[in-house]
Parts: structure tokens; C-alpha cells; sequence
């Protein structure tokens, strides 16, 4: 990892949650939330995460942030294994990495005020405390479009996306390089998401962030990352920093994009509906863990896992016959077309 | 130091406060002085009462006797060692120039100072000490600070509790409820004013009085005008003699006020006390001419006398004008050859009336208004000691059993599930049992060990609720340690179900106790206690049912009270009924 | 986990809260209390005392004294009881009271089943109109009534002040009226429920035939019964209307709404059934209730159960009898709270069983 580019990198990284049941609660199996995945950020980018809920995006986030204690694998942060650092040293770190969580509500202690749940981060490492404070969580909020009238009310007086920024406003408080983004906007409605998404995009040049930027909505996704991981039952299957809804290489992902409603009513394509339930990550399915769904599958597919190659300009795939299969056009590669060609 | 007005920026002016420099260099060395010394205090009473509970249990025979000045006050002890520690660090705070810290030291050294007042004349000299201290050096240099700090946080929390005052408004079943209950509780202290009898003073010839009716015999105000207790009778005939003056303020009732004797003569050998004559008398005289007149001419004067050999009670009538009367008492002894004891007692009993039995008198003449107001201090003490012993010491258990899980959650939950399998009062009955003796003590015991594994489970699965919500990993994710998400997210989100649950069971443990009461297990006969007062008077149901159905009214009064109340504050609290727009 | 699974666990589960309701009654009335008292009454044999002691192994330490202790009770040696007339012993006694007490029990619980439902159900459906508060009222006086003192309070009314005012009244205590009984079954001891059919009056006045008799037995258990369920009463009252209010707040309630189906269908279709599941739970605890409150109630109302016959050995400091109705009464209410369980993991397809 002697990439100065990279700010964290994981390699292998697992997290299995065991599962007890029977008579003596005994451990019957392991739940594969996240199974097997390697990735590097990058300094200064949005790295987009996706798929379908229950395919281990937030596991992955927490693991990241050793909120989760990896089953395996190694996460290195700034040059440093902090897989298993303890302690103060912990702490140290997790001034350095944040994360905004899925639920604004939940995620804030109903019973302490704005100012003090802001101000948190600031009291317990020592950064601030009194005035000092005070005027650090008010310079925060104003940041992300609140004001000093809000600084001593509780959550239950705002809305959601109110407490989304208040979330926003609380990672930012310690200054930290790296930040998970769990699902932001999914609480709140569309109006509201553009807001946050133009907001965080600010903050991000304001404060020089990294983000991981987590969502089931690809379109949103797409809209905030610079690169794009597409995850399937714990496993990244497709990586690219290009424009998915052009060139997805992947079955899966060409499921999700085509899946993804147009703006024009006049582009018309193939669309794969995905068939099937998901597959129970306690015991996934052998060999590419999307067999079971999908159309092109060969045997092969079914005895041995695809690994991720990459299919030039860093566009990795996680699929035996990548680039070999004809999708077929899907309505957002036509709209996606077209609208390029008039840009130009 | 510049003090702005309030709608200006803050953020300046708020750094530019300097704390004086006297203060500063003084105070920290002073103040970590005094935390030392808290502490040392609190680890020495704590000693002190260890050593001194030793040596009470095994070395009696030794006669070993411990200072006194060393033994009682354990729980203000351990205060002063956690307060005192805990200021410690804020003193630390101010000596590295951390002037916030000031306005937590004022906190805890003003609660310091208090619970040394509770330790009693010793605590006295310290805790001037530490107020003189607060007053003098930290008032004033931290006002600044800390007013504004304090009026910020409590700002919002004001708001919110006058939302709860508004929601209970509108809720009039629970105001009636916390008007009984206040009620009750301020009638169990006033008892001495308020009530004609005492809780076991029993009026024989009133026995079986319907409600309404007045008493038989007058109650008075007692002025004591002589008393004389183990007096020997060495010569005879011995005088005593004194003067009162009666006026119109001691007539204010119908009934004329008396003048009462006691004498009791005690004998100390085998003597017949038949030997002893006490003579008592009433003269309408003043002193000086009573002793200038001759015995046969202040026979004239004479309102009444009494002889008697042991006891005497004359019941002397005086007239209703302000007047100066004499009283005289002498012994008269035969025969004596050992010494005689005797207890001589002289009242004036006036403003003389007949109490109204308002609620009848029960089978032995005791007025059960009264006794039922006494009881209500008996029973409320009772139950609130139960519930408050049972909730901490619950809680705790509970507390740590959902914090640390694992082995020591799953052993708690066992016996909390043994604890669970006898119904509450069945339990009771067989610790009673098994304690020996039948007292209200033992019910207590009895309904702590019984109820407090309701509380280890209402704390704990609230400490696994919400150990387990997301702001608590959001608390950890920005670097909180445990001690302080225990303490300031997960004990905080606890308490409420904890004063609900505490609310309700108090009405649930005054009834266990009535009914443990009721059947057998309480005081002795007689004691002012409702259950027993029930249970006495279930034998006079059908003629005279007042007897019961009066404690009965109370008992069910204030748990229905109790219950409202429980019910109104879970709802008032409730966060989901209680969001607003 | 499989249902099977569930209902191993929580029996498995049951057997050290038996063990430990052993160890603490064992405890409280071996190592606490006087074990002597069990065995030893005022006619037993002076001689005979130093041979009890061997027997029962009260010179051995406390360890070996409290499996000794395991074993007579599961030989079925529960002590003596002297307080019931001629030393019986306990599990005889209990034998021949229990169905007393099950009895008056099954009747209480009757009573709560079927006016606290439907009240339930009234008052949630019916919210915040005077129904409701007087429900709310009604049922909290459950919860703050002190039971002996209603059971006065009845007895005073609907026996005494019925008689003064001439309405017909109902019978003051007692299981039945004997004397109506020995008339009717010229049998000269009237109702014997050491000799009886089933122990159940009401079973056994229909096995005779004589509806009569069964009449009387319903009249005497109308007090008592009531008496004793109204705490029942009043909390299923409470967990109907909670949960009902609950369940009508639910998707598919609103949908059964919107698709147009009457209230009363909505109601009592959709919601009831759903809403019946918490109350069944409420019926395994409110067993723990009228076993303490059948203490009480069986004392006033003089109900030869046994309730009754463990405050006259209160009284008397009958320790065996007192020793013998806890662990009974706790062996009863395991099962009820082991029976509901599983009952409520059956029902409710939603549970996760752990
Ligand atoms: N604490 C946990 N214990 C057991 N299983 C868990 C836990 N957290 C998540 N899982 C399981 O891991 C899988 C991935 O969950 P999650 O990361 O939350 O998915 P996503 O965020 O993509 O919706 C899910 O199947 C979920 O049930
Ligand atoms: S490896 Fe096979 S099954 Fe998996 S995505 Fe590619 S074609 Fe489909
Ligand atoms: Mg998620």
C-alpha cells in the first residue's frame, strides 16, 4: 500500500454474525454479510456503494469503521493496520473516520439537545467545551443550513431531514478525512434529498472529505460517486469508475440499471426483472453467488466463483463471461446516449 | 471582565472572560484540599462503621467499644468519597487553567457542603467551611459562566416540562391522583395536629360508637402544673402545694376545665400499700392567704378534696370567671418502714370538649378516624421503604445484568425466573414465616426480597433497548467511552419507565402488606395499621360495619391514587404520544 | 428455530426455576426457619424426638440435609400438618383441598374471560366516549382493590343488607349448603368432598343428578368466584383494550376498512383475533394473582381450600402446611406461565422463538 493516492484499503475482509439456535442456543450457522471483499479509496473521492437491502452495505460501513469487529481481513487506514487497534488508540482513530447513519431519527439520543449531541464530539476528545463549544456546534449547524434558534431543542422538533444535517453537522464536528454516508437520503422524501446531496457535495469540497456513499438507489449513487461498487449477497461484483448506466458488465448490475426508471417517456429497452428471492447470505449459493438468478448462467457459474478482473480502466467485474454477454440495450443506456449526444 | 448585552454575537465577549488572578492561583490548591479531605473523611467513617459492625457482631464479650463519634452516616460517607473523587478531577481541570471546570466544582462542592450538614454536629464546622469557600471565591468569578450555561441547558428542558405540565392539564383522572396522594402523604405528617387520639389511645366505654357520634369522655389541653416522679416519702404528713390562675382563654368550650391528680406510690419493699394515703385538694384561694389562714377556716374555701390510697383523679370543677386557685397534695403513711416511691402528677386540663367519633370507634374504643391517619404514616412508610430498597438494589442488579451480559445476565435471569414462580404474597408469607417473628419489619423485609426482581428486569431490558440503539453506536463512533454511555445515554432513557413501574408498585406493595396484614402477619393486635384494623374489624362486619369498611376506603383510595397517577405520568412520558408537530 | 425446538427450551428452561423454587423454600424454612416444626407437633412422643432428627438428618451438615430434603419430597414425604384436625399428611391435605381451590380458580377466571374481553373490546372501540372512562376507572379499582376488603364489602351487601331488605340473597360462605344437601341425598353427612366423586361440586351435584344441588353450588361460588376474578378481570380489561387499540392502528386493519367491510366485521374478524394473542400471556400471570388473592378470599368467605387451611396454619405456625402450599403453588404457577408459553408461541406465527 505504498500508493499515496490510497487513504484506506481492505483487504479480504469478512464479517460473518453467528447465528444461535436449538434447545442450547447453540451456534446453528453464520450469516455471510460481508464476505471476501477488497477495495481501495482513494483520497478526495466519493466511492459509491450499492444493491439490493440485506447485501451487507451497512456491515461493510461498520466494519470499516471497526464499529464491527472483522471476522477476517485487514483494514488499513492512512498507511496504518488499524484492524485491531484498542483503546485510546481506537479513539484516535475514529476522529478520523465518521459515519452518518441510515436512521437520522435513532441516531440521535432523544433526551439531549441539538447543541449537546453536536457538541459531543467536541467534549469527549477534548476539543472544546462551554462557550468555546457552543460556538463550534453553532458555526456546524450553520454549515448545513440551521440556525442558532435550533441549538437548544430536542430531535422530536425537527424533520427528517433536519436531523439528517444534524447527523451531517455531528461526523463533521472532529474534522475527519473519511466518511461513511449509510443510506442518507432514505428517510426523506425527494425534495428534501437533492438538498442534502448538493450539501454534502459542498461539504466535501469545503472540508477536503472522502466519502463511501451507501444506498440501495442507483441513481443517486450514480449521481454523487466518482466510482461505483455493486454488491451482491456481500460481495463486490462490479467496480467501475465509469458511467454505469452506459457500460454495466455485470448481469446483476445490468438488472439494477435496467430496473431504474427513465425521465423520457421515448427511450424504450430491455429490462431484466430479477426473478426469484434473494438467496439467504447463511447459505449462499456456490460458485457466483448470483446463479441462481441469472439468465446467462452456465455451469460453470455454478462450481466456481468468478473472481473480479479487470476489464481495462480499472473497471473490475466479478464475472466469468464479462463482456462476452449481449445485454441487449436497457431504456437508461439509450437516454444515456442520447442525452451525451446532444451535450456534444 | 465586559459583560454585553444578550442579542450581540456571543462567541467574543464569551472568550474574553478572564477569570481574577487571585482566584485562580488560590483556588485550585484550595479546593483540591478539600476533596482530599472529603474524602478522607468518607473513607474514614466508612472504616469506622465496618470496624465498628465487627466488633459489634464478634467481639461483645470483649467489651470493646468504638468512639461513637466513628459509627452511624454510611451512605453520606460513600457520598463524600464518589463526590469527593469525582471533584477531584475537576480540580485538576482548574489547575490546568480550565476555567469551564469551575462551574462543576461549585456544583459538587455545594452538594459536598450539604450532605456534610446531614452528618450532623460534626459535619457542622466543615460544611460552613466549604459554604464560606463557595460563597467567597466561586460565586462571583464563575457567575458569569455558569448562569449562562445553566439557563441555556435548562431553557429547552423548562419548555419540556411545561409541555408535561400541559398534557397534565388535560388529563384530570391523574390530577385527582396526585391530589390524593399528596393528600395522604400530607395528612400521615400532620396526624399529631390533626387527629383527637393517638394511634393506640382507646376510650373503653366507647366501644362500637357509629360514625357521627360524640365521645363519652372529654379530651383537654394539659398544662402540667407539678410533677414529682420517685419521690420517697420520708416524713408524714408531706405537702405540696402550688397556686394556678385560671382565666377566660383556658373556657373556650362549654366544658368547665379540671384540675388533675396523680399520685402513684410505688412500694419497694413487701409493704401493704393500704399504709399510704394520698390527700388531694382544690382551695378557691391565692397562696399567700391560703397559708395565712388556719386549716379549719380554709375548709370554707374548700372546691374539692379526694382521698385516696394509690391513685387519685379528682375530677375538680372550677368556675368559668378567672380566678386563682390552690392545690395541695399530701401523704399520709402509717406504719413505714421501707421506703415508698411515689409519682405525683398535678394538671390543669382546659378547653375541655367532646371529640366527634367521625367514623365511629372500633370493638375496643379506639376513634378510627384517628387511627386511620395514624396508619396512613405506618403503611406509606411501608411501602415507600420497600419500593425504594427493592428499586435500587433491583436496578443496580438489573443494570449491570443488562450492561455486562453474558454468564452474569443469564445467572440473574435465572433467579429473577426462581424469584417469578411464587406469586408476591405467597413469597412474603413463607419469608415471613421462616424470619420467626410477626412484625411490620418483617413484612418489609419480606416484600424486598420479593419485589426486586421486577426491577433488575425493567432495567434491564431497558439498558439492552437501548444499548442496543443506534444513538449509543453513534455515541461510540464519535469516541464516547462506556462509563460514559452508561451514564449519560443509557441510565438517562431508564429512569422513566423506572418512576412509572415505582409509582404503580407502591399501591401494589401497600396492598400485599394490607393483606399480609390481614391475615395474621402483621403488628401486634391493637397497632394502628389498616390490613389489621380490616382484619379486627371483620368480626363486627354485620353489626357494625364502619370498623372495615373505613380502612378499607383508605387502602383502596390511595392504591387507586397511586395507579392513576402511574398511568397518567407513562402516558405524559410516553416519547410516541407525546411528539408534536 | 423450529417450534418443537421452542417448546423443548422453555420446558428444559422450567427445571431449574423448579429446582430453585425447591432450594428457596428449602433455604427459608431449613437454614432460616425451625425444620423441627415440620415434623415435630405438640402430640408427638418426646422419645421419639431424637429419632425424627436421625431420620430427617438434621445433625448432618446443611449440604447432605438439603438432599436428604430433596428426597423425602420426591419420595412424597411433605411433612405433617396438625392444623387440620388429626396430623394428616400434607400431600394428603392438598390432595383433598386442591380441588376446592381449582374450582373457585377456574370459576374467577370464567368471570374475567368473559366480562373482560368484551369490555375490552367496548372500550377501545369506543375510546375517549364516557364508556371508555368508566372502564378505565372500573378496571384500575381492580388493580387498587384490596381483595379481602371487597370480599367484606360483598358479603356485607349482597348477603347482610340483601336479607334486611328482603331480596333474595346470596349465601355468606361456605362451598355448599349442607343442610339442603343432606335433605336432598338423605345421606346424613351431606356434601363429604373427601368421599366425593370428582371434589368438584359442580361436577359432582350434576353426577347425582340433581340440578338442584348444582343450582346451590353455582350460588354459593357467585361471591367468591367474583370476588376473586375481579383482579383478573380488571387486567385482561386493561391488555384487551391496550392491544385492541393497538391492532386497529395496523395496515391491514385500514385496509380491511378501505375495502369497504363494516365496522362490525373489521372488529371482530380482523382485529380481535389479533388482539387476543397478548391477553392469553395475561392469563398465565393473573394465575400467580388468584392463587395469593384465593389466600385471602377463601379465609373470608370460609371456602374449605387451600387458601383457607394455610392461614389457619399461619395462625398456628403450622410449618409443614405452609412449606407444602408454597411449593404447590409455585409447581402451579410454573406450569400455567410453561403452558401459556407454549400456547402463545402456537398462536402467534409472528413469534421468534427465543
Ligand atoms: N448484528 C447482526 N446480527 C446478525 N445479523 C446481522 C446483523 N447485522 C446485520 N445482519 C445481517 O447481515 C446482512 C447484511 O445486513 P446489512 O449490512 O444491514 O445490509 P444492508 O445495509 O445492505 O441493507 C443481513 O442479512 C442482516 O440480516
Ligand atoms: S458468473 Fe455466471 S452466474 Fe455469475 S453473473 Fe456471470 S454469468 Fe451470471
Ligand atoms: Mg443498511
Amino acid at each position: 500500500m505504498s500508493d499515496s493516492r490510497v487513504l484506506l484499503s481492505i483487504e479480504n475482509l469478512k464479517k460473518y454474525f453467528p447465528l444461535t439456535g436449538g434447545v442450547f442456543r447453540k451456534v446453528i450457522g453464520m450469516v455471510h454479510a460481508v464476505d471476501d471483499v477488497t477495495l481501495d479509496i482513494y483520497r478526495g473521492e466519493t466511492i459509491g456503494v450499492v444493491g439490493e437491502s440485506g447485501c451487507g452495505k451497512t456491515t461493510l460501513g461498520r466494519t470499516i469503521l471497526r464499529l464491527l469487529d472483522a471476522t477476517a481481513g485487514k483494514i488499513t487506514f492512512m498507511g496504518r493496520d488499524i484492524t485491531h487497534v484498542k483503546g485510546s488508540d481506537l479513539r484516535a482513530i475514529r476522529r478520523e473516520m465518521q459515519i452518518v447513519f441510515q436512521d437520522p431519527m435513532a441516531s440521535l439520543d432523544p433526551r439531549v439537545t441539538i447543541k449537546n449531541s453536536v457538541g459531543e464530539p467536541l467534549l469527549i476528545n477534548g476539543v472544546a467545551r462551554g462557550p468555546r463549544m457552543r460556538a463550534m456546534v453553532l458555526d456546524l449547524l450553520q454549515k448545513v443550513g440551521l440556525t442558532e434558534d435550533h441549538l437548544n431543542r430536542f430531535p422530536h422538533e425537527f424533520s427528517g431531514g433536519q436531523r439528517q444535517r444534524i447527523c451531517i453537522a455531528r461526523t463533521l464536528a472532529l474534522n475527519p478525512k473519511f466518511v461513511v454516508m449509510d443510506e442518507p437520503t432514505s428517510s426523506t422524501d425527494v425534495s428534501v434529498q437533492a438538498q442534502t446531496l448538493n450539501l454534502m457535495k459542498d461539504l466535501q469540497d469545503e472540508f477536503g472529505l472522502t466519502y463511501m456513499f451507501i444506498s440501495h438507489n442507483l441513481s443517486v449513487v450514480k449521481h454523487m460517486s466518482d466510482r461505483l461498487a455493486v454488491m451482491y449477497l456481500g460481495k463486490i461484483v462490479e467496480l467501475t469508475p465509469e458511467d454505469i448506466f452506459r457500460k454495466p458488465l455485470h448481469p446483476y448490475t445490468f438488472a439494477l440499471v435496467s430496473a431504474v426508471p427513465v425521465p423520457d417517456p421515448r427511450f424504450s429497452g430491455r429490462a431484466v426483472i430479477l426473478s426469484g428471492e434473494v438467496p439467504s447470505p447463511i447459505n449462499p449459493p456456490t460458485g457466483c453467488r448470483f446463479h441462481p438468478r441469472c439468465i446467462f448462467a452456465q455451469e460453470i457459474c455454478s462450481s466456481e466463483e468468478p473472481l473480479l478482473r479487470d476489464m481495462g480502466d480499472g473497471h473490475l467485474v466479478a464475472c466469468h463471461f464479462a463482456g462476452e454477454l449481449d445485454f441487449g440495450r436497457s431504456a437508461q443506456m439509450e437516454y444515456a446516449r442520447a442525452a451525451e449526444a446532444e451535450a456534444s | 471582565m465586559t459583560v454585553r448585552g444578550d442579542n450581540g454575537n456571543d462567541q467574543g465577549e464569551q472568550e474574553s472572560i478572564v477569570v481574577p488572578g487571585l482566584v485562580h492561583r488560590v483556588f485550585p490548591s484550595l479546593h483540591i484540599v478539600l476533596c482530599l479531605a472529603a474524602i478522607s473523611l468518607g473513607a474514614a467513617y466508612l472504616v469506622g462503621n465496618f470496624v465498628a459492625w465487627f466488633a459489634n457482631s464478634f467481639m461483645h464479650e470483649l467489651g470493646f467499644q468504638l468512639p461513637s463519634l466513628l459509627i452511624g452516616w454510611p451512605l453520606q460517607a460513600l457520598l463524600l468519597v464518589v463526590i469527593g473523587y469525582m471533584n477531584l478531577k475537576s480540580g485538576r481541570a482548574i489547575s490546568r487553567g480550565d476555567a469551564w471546570a469551575y462551574s462543576s466544582s461549585l456544583y459538587m462542592n455545594a452538594v459536598t457542603g450539604v450532605i456534610l450538614l446531614t452528618i450532623g454536629p460534626l459535619g457542622l464546622l466543615p460544611a460552613v467551611g466549604v459554604f464560606a469557600l463557595v460563597l467567597a471565591l466561586f460565586a462571583p468569578s464563575v457567575k458569569s459562566y455558569w448562569y449562562r450555561e445553566f439557563r441555556e441547558d435548562m431553557g429547552p428542558r423548562g419548555k419540556e416540562l411545561r409541555f408535561s405540565f400541559h398534557l397534565l392539564r388535560r388529563s384530570p383522572l391523574v390530577i385527582v391522583g396526585i391530589l390524593i396522594v399528596a393528600g395522604y402523604i400530607s395528612v400521615a405528617f400532620l396526624a399529631p395536629w390533626i387527629t383527637p387520639y393517638g394511634p393506640e389511645e382507646r376510650i373503653w366505654n366507647d366501644a362500637n360508637l357509629a360514625p357521627g357520634t360524640p365521645a363519652g369522655e372529654a379530651k383537654a389541653n394539659s398544662l402540667i402544673l407539678f410533677s414529682n416522679y420517685s419521690a420517697d416519702i420520708s416524713i408524714y404528713p408531706e405537702y405540696t402545694r402550688g397556686e394556678v390562675q385560671v382565666g377566660p382563654e383556658e373556657v373556650t368550650t362549654s366544658l368547665p376545665p379540671i384540675i388533675a391528680f396523680s399520685g402513684y406510690v410505688r412500694d419497694t419493699g413487701n409493704d401493704n400499700l393500704t399504709n399510704v394515703l394520698v390527700h388531694t385538694a382544690v382551695y378557691k384561694l391565692n397562696l399567700t392567704t391560703f397559708d395565712s389562714l388556719s386549716p379549719s377556716l380554709r375548709e370554707l374555701y374548700l372546691v374539692k378534696s379526694v382521698e385516696k390510697a394509690m391513685l387519685s383523679r379528682p375530677n375538680i370543677e372550677v368556675n368559668n370567671s378567672p380566678s386563682t386557685y390552690v392545690w395541695v397534695v399530701w401523704f399520709v403513711a402509717s406504719n413505714k418502714t421501707v421506703p415508698w416511691i411515689v409519682d405525683t402528677v398535678v394538671t390543669l386540663d382546659y378547653n375541655r370538649y367532646y371529640p366527634i367519633h367521625y367514623w365511629g370507634t372500633d370493638n375496643s374504643g379506639g376513634d378510627i378516624y384517628s387511627r386511620i391517619i395514624w396508619a396512613a404514616q405506618v403503611d406509606l412508610r411501608v411501602s415507600l421503604s420497600v419500593v425504594l430498597v427493592a428499586l435500587a438494589s433491583g436496578a443496580l442488579i438489573g443494570a449491570a445484568s443488562g450492561y455486562f451480559g453474558g454468564k452474569l445476565d443469564e445467572m440473574v435471569m435465572r433467579i429473577t425466573d426462581i424469584f417469578f414462580a411464587f406469586p408476591g404474597l405467597i413469597l412474603a408469607m413463607a419469608i415471613v414465616m421462616a424470619l420467626g417473628t410477626r412484625n411490620l419489619e418483617n413484612i418489609s423485609y419480606a416484600l424486598m426480597i420479593t419485589w426486586w426482581p421486577v426491577y433488575a428486569r425493567v432495567v434491564r431490558g431497558q439498558v439492552l433497548s437501548e444499548r442496543e440503539k443506534l444513538y449509543v453506536e453513534a455515541a461510540r463512533s464519535i469516541g464516547a467511552s462506556d462509563s460514559r454511555i452508561l451514564l449519560s445515554h443509557i441510565i438517562p432513557n431508564t429512569i422513566q419507565p423506572l418512576i412509572v413501574q415505582a409509582t404503580m408498585d407502591t399501591g401494589g406493595v401497600l396492598l400485599t402488606a394490607a393483606g399480609l396484614s390481614f391475615i395474621g402477619f402483621g403488628s401486634a393486635a391493637g397497632t394502628a395499621e389498616w390490613g389489621l384494623m380490616i382484619s379486627q374489624g371483620q368480626y363486627y362486619l354485620l353489626n357494625y360495619p364502619w370498623e372495615c369498611m373505613f380502612p378499607g376506603v383508605a387502602i383502596l383510595m390511595i392504591a387507586l391514587a397511586l395507579n392513576l397517577v402511574g398511568d397518567g405520568i407513562r402516558d405524559i412520558l410516553d416519547p410516541k404520544l407525546r411528539r408534536r408537530g | 428455530m423450529k417450534l418443537r425446538d421452542f417448546i423443548l427450551r422453555r420446558v428444559l428452561l422450567a427445571i431449574p426455576v423448579i429446582f430453585g423454587v425447591l432450594t428457596i423454600t428449602w433455604f427459608l424454612s431449613y437454614v432460616v426457619g425451625d425444620p423441627l416444626a415440620m415434623f415435630i407437633t405438640e402430640r408427638t412422643n418426646p422419645a421419639a424426638i431424637p429419632g425424627i432428627i436421625q431420620d430427617h438428618g438434621f445433625n448432618e451438615p446443611l449440604v447432605i440435609q438439603y438432599f436428604l430434603y430433596l428426597r423425602t419430597l420426591l419420595a412424597g414425604d411433605w411433612g405433617v400438618s396438625y392444623s387440620t384436625g388429626g396430623d394428616l399428611p400434607v400431600l394428603t391435605v392438598i390432595a383433598r383441598k386442591f380441588p376446592a381451590t381449582i374450582e373457585l380458580a377456574i370459576v374467577a377466571m370464567v368471570f374475567a374471560v368473559i366480562l373482560g374481553v368484551p369490555l375490552g373490546i367496548l372500550s377501545a372501540t369506543r375510546k375517549d366516549k364516557p364508556i371508555d372512562h368508566f372502564t378505565r376507572v372500573f378496571s384500575l379499582a381492580g388493580v387498587s382493590m384490596p381483595i379481602f376488603w371487597f370480599a367484606l364489602l360483598l358479603k356485607y351487601v349482597l348477603f347482610y343488607q340483601f336479607s334486611v331488605w328482603g331480596l333474595p340473597y346470596l349465601p355468606s360462605g361456605d362451598r355448599v349448603d349442607n343442610e339442603l344437601w343432606k335433605t336432598v341425598l338423605h345421606n346424613g353427612v351431606g356434601y363429604d368432598f373427601t368421599s366425593s366423586i370428582t371434589g368438584f361440586v359442580l361436577v359432582d351435584s350434576l353426577l347425582y343428578g340433581q340440578p338442584i344441588l348444582f343450582g346451590d353450588a353455582v350460588l354459593h361460588l357467585i361471591m367468591p368466584g367474583f370476588c376473586l376474578g375481579y383482579l383478573t378481570l380488571a387486567i385482561i380489561t386493561r391488555m384487551m383494550r391496550s392491544s385492541m387499540l393497538e391492532v386497529m392502528k395496523e395496515d391491514y386493519i385500514t385496509l380491511a376498512r378501505s375495502k369497504g367491510l363494516t365496522e362490525r366485521i373489521v372488529i371482530y374478524r380482523h382485529a380481535l383475533r389479533n388482539a387476543l394473542i397478548p391477553t392469553v400471556t395475561v392469563i398465565g400471570l393473573a394465575f400467580g394473582g388468584l392463587m395469593s388473592g384465593a389466600v385471602l378470599t377463601e379465609t373470608i368467605f370460609n371456602w374449605p381450600g387451600l387458601g383457607r387451611w394455610a392461614t389457619q396454619a399461619i395462625l398456628v405456625s403450622d410449618m409443614a402446611a405452609i412449606n407444602g402450599f408454597v411449593l404447590l403453588v409455585a409447581f402451579i404457577f410454573v406450569s400455567a406461565n410453561l403452558i401459556v408459553d407454549l400456547t402463545y408461541g402456537a398462536l402467534d406465527p409472528r413469534i421468534r422463538y427465543g
